[in-house]
């Protein structure tokens, strides 16, 4: 196999602050707040490994492209140390033909010794709605949950204004409750496709107030928010003055959660022999908070059996947020260029919009996609088995930048 | 029902974003235009559906001769005089009964032209010119007004008799696909980078198309155009005057700029597009300014923050005939700029305080200053004048307070610097009636019946907002959103959900249905006391952070929670059960009276009660043991020695035991978390976990807070 895929743990020292995008203005009331997303964009995680990767090498900064300096360590080398970046991490955005792409920004966390990834909890399950809201008011206990699946069929016979007259919708009058931005293990993934009886301390979340840790209570914490203040020096008298101090929400890990991201390298495009470790600790996200970097586990996920017989119906969840013509969601849209069928509808959340940096503009653009754990439906044409290799959901991709990680996805039979 | 809607299919409709949308605002004005705009737009959808052939199920009206009925409402006559609601009151979802072949497509599509027809007024009156030679001006404004990018709009049209019919929207909103498309996808100029984006709301554009970091100077030049341009339609001349439409630092998307500038468009075209004159009694002829080709005054200014947060100093200082030299002297010597007299003189007061008392004409030109007239800070920062020298008015501003000092007392001497946002919405009115045994069968009765009870609600809302001084914002099927005084939200709270609990009674005595006979009406609140420099965002964040999060999910509905929003966050939080014998309002309000007749509480003294006494009130956290600490509120042994450290604090003597005792058990309940009791439902096990048990302790804060900042005279009613 040409591909090899590792996987990195970050390890942050202290909070981390990932921007929005949203306007930042310390002379102004209203934007001298940055509240931090989480977990952060592909790009942020992949950006920040990059530069371990490069540092490594020698880099001291700037636009690779343009250096010149000859690296001679060893006397191995006969590249310049910017045309060995440029194979190997690409070019700014541009990393479609690099060595090294990226896979999936994983939440993990160490349990019984080692470290687990988390997934979404997909957004086509919920739990009943009346034992939760009674949960909720602080009257019961949720000591366990059992997931039940949304229905998707042609029963309601309602049109809707996106075109379908199927909606993901609850039977038997048990209304249910989607745990959006909930993660779970892999193993307390199958037992929710299982239906089985979980655990809530399996079930992981992370807040962002006093409250959500409340709500949260018999739930497993990964992350709380920390608010701090910063300051900016007056030029002039060297203190501080109104109109230059800023406020940050930022994230603070629990203890035994990092932050991961799968990588891909591709043997065939990295000819040289090179020690491709990046450095053992990094600046990440916004104010250089520093974060060490180790090498996990790769997990290979082999999702099991997916039928696709013609007249069958299966789905996919994502495992990483995913960029998709919004054209493409239209119920009947034929999906055979991403190796999918006939598109019926989706139970997801809210699409996500997210602000960065685009290298190649020179300024910020924001991007929407859709959130990790979104479910959606095809109906199959034909008779035509899944390749089982691409069952490793680190190599199922739809969508696109997928060589930075998003639209990675797991297939399921309904 | 008529006979008609039997063969008919139901609609369901919504159009959104709501709180986002509602949120994204820099000032009174924008808060009170989302939630109008919004209510417009469901109003026009609405209209479109009777047009069609419809007849809309919830939210009830009588007829169309109601005269919030929507085709009342939209009729484009010719009269100058077609008078409407001034807030928003139509929800941003709706049923109706639609003949079989009606076109919910087409409906979607009204709603877009509408909100497009909007756009191109405040285009053509007041961008148009300034941005002619700016070509991608219009490119990012099309883009960025057209449809699919902004609102979000929901329905479903099936067999009324589904079984699912309650549920179909809860099902759509299983699916969120709403998408905008990126702004990446117009073409720039060659050499154009991407411009900076929309300081109101958020993820959008600012329609100069530069970017800040590398076209500052034609980003700066095409904003100044753009305000000249305003100052000369709005103010007749650009010379010597202050921006107030936009502000310096403003640079805005097209969705703001319809948001912030149709309600200075002439009253003539307001009415021809919106199909109505906003106005607070839509009844009667309004006094004033009627000019057809003026900005209407009722929408055009509306009270800052700081106004508000100054408006019992103001009134205090407006009622005292001896300062009026002095008020004359200030407003003389600060030479406020022009536009802020103009914007002031030529609006209706909507503070009811400062509205109906008779006023000297110094009074009347102090209660029409800016309210950055009343801070130093504001003027420090030359916030009311661009011409003037800020240390002369920062002298005047300092002279007069000095004034006020003498005749008020040091704690008169300036204005507080809170304003309070109230946000109520009802208790699980919409869970009874789907809890009844007869709601597969009779729901859309039964939500019919509930809103015609709601409407009752919603005519009363406007007048006990304005009895209180303060400003509605919407009040809309169950749910209000209104800005007071510090000195008197928590009386209107008090008012506004005694008239609430009592639509229940009045409905029951009615017997309209006996379906819904035993719904309660019970109603949650938020109470954000905010420093005037907060962003209104984060205002209306946390107001709904405490109204869903605190009040309802936390405390178990039936409550009302308490906060103190600061510069810097958030720095009190207090929440209590309202159905009990304990009023906030009497609670807080008269311990603040006590204080100001004698001094009692310091703060010292009440962190040292807070720190040596304050575990006693804390519920027990341990969920794994499930404790839970019975809570000292009748305590005696408590009581006498917090009534004794009390008094040795304040150096009283024996006599005053008894009063003093009665004061701490005033603070007992302050300190002491009051959850609302649980709903009686039956238990599924016998593990029920404690009530959430956290610090309440910040009661003490927060009456220390008002204390601090309460500026209404003790002699002084509204």
């Amino acid at each position: 196999m040409s591909i090899i895929t590792r996987n990195y743990r970050f390890d942050p020292v202290d909070i981390l602050v990932f921007r929005d995008g949203m306007p930042f203005n310390q002379n102004d009331h209203g934007q001298v707040r940055m509240h931090s997303i989480f977990p952060p964009n592909q790009e942020t995680m992949a950006g920040a490994l990059r530069a371990a990767y490069a540092r490594n090498q020698g880099w001291l900064g700037g636009n690779w492209a343009r250096i010149d300096r000859i690296k001679t360590a060893a006397g191995k080398d006969k590249k310049s140390l910017s045309q060995y970046l440029l194979d190997i991490l690409g070019n700014g955005q541009n990393i479609q033909n690099a060595a090294i792409t990226f896979g999936p920004v994983h939440l993990m966390v160490r349990a019984e010794g080692g470290w687990g990834k988390l997934y979404s909890v997909p957004h086509d399950f919920g739990i009943n709605e009346s034992k939760y809201s009674s949960y909720k008011q602080g009257n019961k206990t949720l000591d366990t949950i059992t997931f039940s699946r949304l229905d998707f069929d042609v029963s309601l016979k309602v049109e809707f204004d996106n075109g379908s007259e199927e909606q993901a919708h609850s039977k038997n009058e048990v209304y249910l409750t989607p745990l959006y931005n909930h993660w779970v293990t892999k193993n307390t993934l199958l037992s929710i496709f299982s239906g089985q009886e979980i655990e809530t301390k399996q079930i992981y979340y992370g807040a962002k107030s006093e409250y959500e840790s409340w709500l949260n209570r018999q739930f497993t914490p990964l992350w709380s928010e920390e608010s701090r203040t910063g300051i900016q020096r007056c030029h002039n008298n060297h203190t501080a003055v109104e109109g230059m101090l800023y406020q940050v929400n930022g994230i603070r890990l629990e203890n035994d959660v990092a932050i991961a991201i799968d990588v891909n390298l591709d043997l065939t495009k990295c000819a040289e022999t090179r020690d491709w470790e990046p450095c053992s600790s990094i600046p990440l996200g916004a104010e250089g908070h520093f974060a060490t970097i180790e090498e996990g586990n790769y997990e290979y996920n082999e999702s099991g059996t997916v039928v696709r017989n013609t007249n069958t119906q299966y789905c996919i969840t994502l495992t990483s947020p995913a960029i998709i013509n919004p054209a493409k969601m239209k119920p009947g849209t034929d999906w055979s260029d991403e190796g999918l069928d006939k598109f019926k509808g989706a139970a997801m959340n809210r699409s996500l919009t997210r602000g960065s940096w685009s290298s190649i503009t020179g300024s910020q653009q924001n991007e929407t996609m859709f959130p990790a754990g979104a479910t959606l439906y095809f109906a199959a044409s034909s008779n035509r088995p899944f390749d089982s290799v691409k069952l490793d959901e680190a190599l199922l991709a739809l969508g696109e930048k997928q060589e930075w990680g998003y639209g990675r996805y797991i297939l399921r039979n309904l | 029902m008529t006979e008609k809607a039997v063969t008919t299919k139901l609609l369901q409709f919504s159009i959104g974003p709501v709180q986002s949308w509602i949120s994204q605002a820099r000032r009174t004005q924008d808060l009170w235009a989302g939630s109008f705009l919004l209510s417009w737009l469901s109003t026009s959808a609405m209209a479109h559906v009777v047009e069609k052939g419809g007849e809309i199920i919830t939210p009830w009206y009588d007829d169309k001769e109601d005269p919030f009925h929507p085709v009342t409402l939209l009729t484009r006559n010719s009269k100058n005089t077609h008078y409407g609601p001034l807030t928003g009151r139509v929800p941003n979802h709706f049923k109706a009964y639609v003949p079989s072949d009606f076109d919910a497509h087409a409906l979607k599509n009204h709603v877009y032209g509408q909100w497009v027809m909007l756009a191109e007024k405040v285009w053509q009156y007041f961008i148009k010119e300034p941005a002619k030679n700016n070509a991608l001006c219009r490119k990012i404004w099309d883009f960025q007004i057209g449809p699919g990018l902004f609102w979000e709009i929901n329905w479903a049209v099936g067999d009324k008799d589904d079984q699912h019919q309650a549920r179909w929207m809860d099902f759509r909103k299983n699916w969120r696909d709403h998408m905008p498309p990126a702004e990446t996808e117009l073409d720039l100029p060659p050499g154009m980078r991407n411009p900076d984006y929309c300081t109101m709301v958020q993820g959008l554009w600012e329609i100069s198309g530069y970017s800040g970091i590398f076209r500052k100077e034609e980003q700066s030049d095409f904003w100044e155009k753009i305000r000249d341009h305003l100052k000369i339609q709005l103010h007749g001349s650009k010379t010597g005057l202050a921006s107030i439409e936009i502000r310096q630092d403003e640079r805005l998307s097209a969705v703001a700029l319809v948001k912030r500038l149709f309600p200075y468009l002439q009253a003539k075209v307001i009415r021809e597009t919106i199909g109505w004159l906003p106005c607070p009694s839509f009844d009667k002829t309004p006094e004033g300014n009627n000019q057809q080709d003026e900005p209407w005054q009722f929408i055009r200014y509306w009270p800052s923050t700081a106004y508000m947060a100054a408006s019992h100093w103001v009134n205090s200082i407006c009622h005292c005939d001896e300062l009026e030299n002095d008020i004359t002297a200030y407003i003389d010597a600060i030479k406020v700029d022009r536009v802020y007299q103009v914007a002031e003189n030529t609006s209706e007061i909507k503070i009811c305080c400062l509205r109906k008392s008779e006023k000297s004409t110094a009074a009347k030109r102090f209660a029409t200053l800016d309210g950055s007239a009343f801070f130093a800070s504001s003027i420090a920062s030359g916030a009311i004048a661009t011409s003037t020298n800020e240390k002369e008015q920062l002298k005047a501003y300092a002279n007069f307070t000095q004034a006020v000092k003498q005749k008020f007392g040091k704690a008169y001497a300036a204005p507080g610097s809170y304003y309070a946002m109230l946000y109520m919405d009802g208790d699980n009115i919409g869970k009874q009636i789907r809890q009844n045994d007869n709601y597969e069968l009779n729901s859309l009765k039964m939500e019919q019946e509930v809103s015609k009870i709601l409407n009752n609600f919603m005519d009363e809302v406007a007048d006990i907002t304005d009895k209180h001084n303060g400003i509605l914002i919407y009040a809309g099927a169950d749910d209000l959103m209104a800005l007071f005084p510090i000195e008197d939200v928590l009386n209107a709270a008090e008012d506004l959900r005694s008239r609430f609990e009592g639509l229940g009674k009045n409905f029951t005595a009615e017997k309209i249905d006996d379906d819904i006979a035993d719904i309660a009406f019970k109603i949650s609140a938020a109470v954000v006391f905010s420093h005037y420099k907060n962003h209104y965002g984060d205002v209306r964040k946390e107001a709904a952070y405490l109204l869903e999060d605190i009040a309802k999910d936390r405390n178990g509905r039936n409550s009302i929670a308490l906060s103190v929003l600061k510069p810097g966050g958030r720095a009190a939080q207090w929440v209590c059960y309202w159905g009990g014998e304990d009023r906030p309002d009497e609670l807080f309000y008269t311990l603040v009276e006590k204080n100001l007749k004698k001094p009692l509480f310091a703060s010292r003294l009440l962190y040292l009660l807070n720190e040596r006494y304050g575990d006693f009130f804390v519920k027990s956290q341990d969920i794994k043991n499930k404790v839970i600490l019975e809570l000292p509120v009748n305590d005696p042994e408590l009581l006498a020695i917090m009534t004794a450290e009390f008094m040795s604090y304040t150096d009283q003597d024996n006599s005053q035991y008894a009063d003093t005792s009665e004061l701490i058990k005033n603070l007992f309940h302050l300190m002491a978390h009051m959850p609302a009791p649980p709903e009686g439902e039956e238990e599924e096990s016998n593990n029920a976990a404690p009530s959430p048990g956290y610090r309440m302790l910040d009661g003490l804060y927060i009456l220390r807070f008002l204390i601090e900042n309460w500026r209404k005279l003790p002699d002084r009613g509204n």
